[in-house]
């Protein structure tokens, strides 16, 4: 299962849009062996949606792997290997890794998740498309990326065909905050709404991963002084705690 | 020229759905940024069916184009199409298209862009080029695309119809009785096919069983001397006419068990071998022999009799090898049951030009046309060397002398190893004696003389 921002305790999976999208679109990518992108920026739970849509999606074999920036296709063949064998050898040229590659992705149908998508050139780019396209393999593709993702992919004419699927990630709306956060923790519970929105827009913005900063400090801040769930004096001390909040949506 | 300036997934699938050895297509997938090309050589192998650690295991990377250009003329392939080609440097390009006149090969250059740079231009400006779109394309082979479905029985798979049990006298007509027509159609084909085969091969061996026959009646002459009296000389031409008889007979026998074993090598089914050797029994009979059979001891032989076949499927294993020593050696020896030393003694002229049939101790043996392709290459590649008729098929490493029997175990244990099929080393259980005795055979001549007839 997918493992909450800082393990958050008792932190419930909220079913977003994105985030159902995701599920629909990794069970689609594995029964078509096709090539799809998560996309948004970060915190929004992307990677949080892709590993629990694999994790639910049965007989799924997935193999998640990222690399640096502006990689070589050397150091992308490497690291594909290396991620889907665990025994790669280093002293392989690219060559020959693609050829260790092809035979590896052509055994059992998979999902390859490439994070951080935005980090390749269009060598690397070219080069995915090259393993996907090949007759030899049968593995569905997935490049999850942060910002400026979709406008390095959608640079590249080779993909706008290929893209069988496309999730979008975005912050959620204050509406949606109100809706979601009394399920996300029991902390929220029966909490007024405009402390929600106060702490959303002093702290959240609507992103998952500054609501789970914020629910953990918060949590213990409540466990602390006996309280058993969010009042303004613990937002206040929260915000405090990192340094007067995340500055802007 | 194949010009998709939008890359898209649509043409890439309609190319790749284009590759069909068969039916000598080919379709390569260029690895990306290869500025020297080398590796393009590699895909090329690839493309023509040769398994992705072919080149690496077989040590042949480095000779990858001149096997792509064996393996294109071997299969043969008449329309190599080659996806993004824009990413080839005019160098690869130009090779390419060398390449493909060589080898009698139409070029199709897949580019995904609106045009090629200036470079590739001039280097294909050379040669006579034609723009077409993809809609042409598909236009030129509409059925050839997205045929997922399996071809139907040939008659060839492993669905071959039960047959009656009745004697090679009714047999036929038996089977037009019993059998739907379908499956008799299927059996008929395989009966007439055996009986044409047969009938072909005694034809040229007309005169082999005339001169039996007549040494038969001279051995058989009734002596017209009371006892003792008979001149010595007498005595003893009869005695050579029947020692001669007993050993022509007995070559005679040893061919043809050999002619069975390469018969039935492709049987998909014990019902095929025994409709087979119906057909062999009738034809026989035409010439003045009798082919007993004793279908319990056929049925108890069993199937291929443990023999490793080349059927359809070991081909394609076969062709996964890049090495054309390997996929000769291996396809004749499962094709026509010869050991190393048979296959080490083979000159090119003891094969057709086409690989269709391989003459070995005499006998014109066939070789199925699904594996024709793997001995091809050999005598493709053994041409490139300017070998002529005379030149052994395996050639040793000084010049005009043939490979060690040593060598040809060696290059049929690397096809084993790397097609991972089963190939015999010897040929010790197609002993036509044991052959015959294990499938319930016994041949004898019956008091006629054969047809008159000129060989085929």
């Amino acid at each position: 299962m997918a493992r909450h921002f800082l393990g958050l305790e008792g932190a419930m999976t909220v079913p977003t849009e994105a985030f159902l999208l995701t599920h629909r679109a990794v069970s689609d990518l594995h029964t078509t062996g096709a090539m799809g992108v998560v996309h948004g920026e970060a915190g929004l739970g992307k990677t949080f949606a892709v590993d629990d849509a694999l994790a639910r999606c049965e007989g799924v074999q997935a193999c998640a792997v990222s690399f640096p920036s502006r990689p070589s296709m050397r150091v992308v063949a490497l690291g594909l290997l290396q991620a889907l064998t665990r025994a790669a050898s280093l002293e392989l040229n690219r060559f020959q890794a693609t050829q260790q590659l092809l035979e590896e992705l052509g055994q059992r149908h998979r999902v390859v998740v490439v994070d951080e998508a935005q980090r390749l050139n269009r060598e690397c780019i070219e080069y995915l498309r090259h393993l996907h396209d090949h007759p030899a393999t049968t593995f569905a593709l997935l490049l999850v990326g942060g910002d400026g993702c979709w406008e390095v992919l959608s640079r590249e004419p080779m993909l706008r065909s290929r893209i069988y699927r496309r999730v979008t990630f975005r912050p959620l709306t204050n509406q949606e905050v109100l809706r979601m956060i009394g399920d996300y923790h029991p902390l929220y519970h029966s909490v007024p709404d405009e402390l929600v929105l106060f702490v959303d827009d002093h702290f959240g913005h609507g992103n998952w991963r500054n609501w789970a900063a914020f629910t953990h400090s918060a949590a213990t801040l409540c466990r602390r002084s006996g309280r058993d769930r969010l009042d303004e004096d613990v937002a206040r001390n929260v915000f405090a705690l990192h340094g007067g909040g995340v500055a802007t949506r | 020229m194949v010009f998709d300036p939008a890359d898209t997934l649509a043409c890439m699938r309609l190319v790749a759905g284009l590759a069909d050895l068969d039916t000598g297509r080919a379709v390569c997938h260029p690895t990306p940024a290869d500025p020297a090309g080398t590796w393009l050589g590699v895909d090329l192998l690839v493309a023509l069916g040769k398994r992705l650690d072919a080149p690496t295991l077989e040590r042949s990377s480095t000779r990858a184009w001149p096997l792509a250009g064996v393996w294109l003329r071997a299969e043969p392939i008449r329309d190599l199409l080659v996806l993004r080609a824009h990413l080839l440097t005019p160098r690869t390009l130009g090779r390419l298209v060398v390449l493909g006149q060589q080898c009698g090969v139409r070029l199709w250059l897949i580019v995904h862009r609106p045009a090629l740079r200036a470079a590739q231009q001039r280097t294909l400006d050379q040669t006579g080029w034609q723009t077409m779109g993809i809609a042409d394309l598909h236009r030129r082979w509409p059925t050839a695309v997205h045929q997922s479905d399996p071809p139907p029985p040939t008659g060839d798979d492993d669905c071959f119809p039960a047959v009656p049990g009745a004697d090679f006298l009714v047999f036929r007509a038996a089977c037009r009785q019993l059998l739907d027509p379908d499956s008799f159609a299927q059996v008929d084909r395989c009966y007439r096919d055996t009986m044409h085969q047969l009938l072909a091969w005694l034809a040229d061996r007309t005169s082999l069983l005339q001169t039996m026959h007549r040494a038969d009646l001279a051995a058989r002459r009734d002596p017209i001397w009371p006892d003792g009296d008979e001149p010595s000389s007498i005595r003893v031409d009869r005695d050579r006419a029947r020692q001669s008889l007993a050993l022509a007979w007995d070559s005679f026998t040893n061919l043809v068990a050999g002619r069975l074993v390469a018969l039935t090598t492709t049987d998909h089914a014990p019902a095929q071998t025994l409709v087979r050797l119906r057909a062999v029994q009738a034809a026989f009979l035409r010439y003045g022999l009798l082919l007993n059979l004793d279908p319990t001891m056929l049925a108890m032989a069993g199937h291929r009799d443990g023999r490793p076949t080349l059927t359809p499927q070991v081909a394609t294993r076969l062709r996964g090898c890049c090495t054309p020593r390997y996929t000769a050696a291996a396809a004749l020896a499962l094709a026509t049951g010869a050991d190393a030393a048979d296959l080490a003694g083979l000159h090119l002229g003891a094969l057709t030009g086409d690989a269709a049939v391989v003459r070995l101790d005499g006998q014109a043996l066939p070789i199925p046309t699904h594996a024709r392709s793997l001995v091809r290459a050999l005598l493709i590649q053994r041409r490139d060397q300017h070998a002529n008729a005379n030149a052994y098929l395996f050639a040793g490493r000084a010049p005009g002398r043939r490979a060690s029997d040593d060598t040809i175990r060696r290059l049929l244990e690397q096809a084993t190893l790397h097609a991972g099929v089963a190939i015999p080393g010897t040929r010790n259980v197609h002993r036509p004696a044991a052959w015959f005795a294990q499938h319930g055979l016994t041949l004898t001549r019956l008091p006629v003389p054969p047809p008159k007839v000129a060989p085929s």
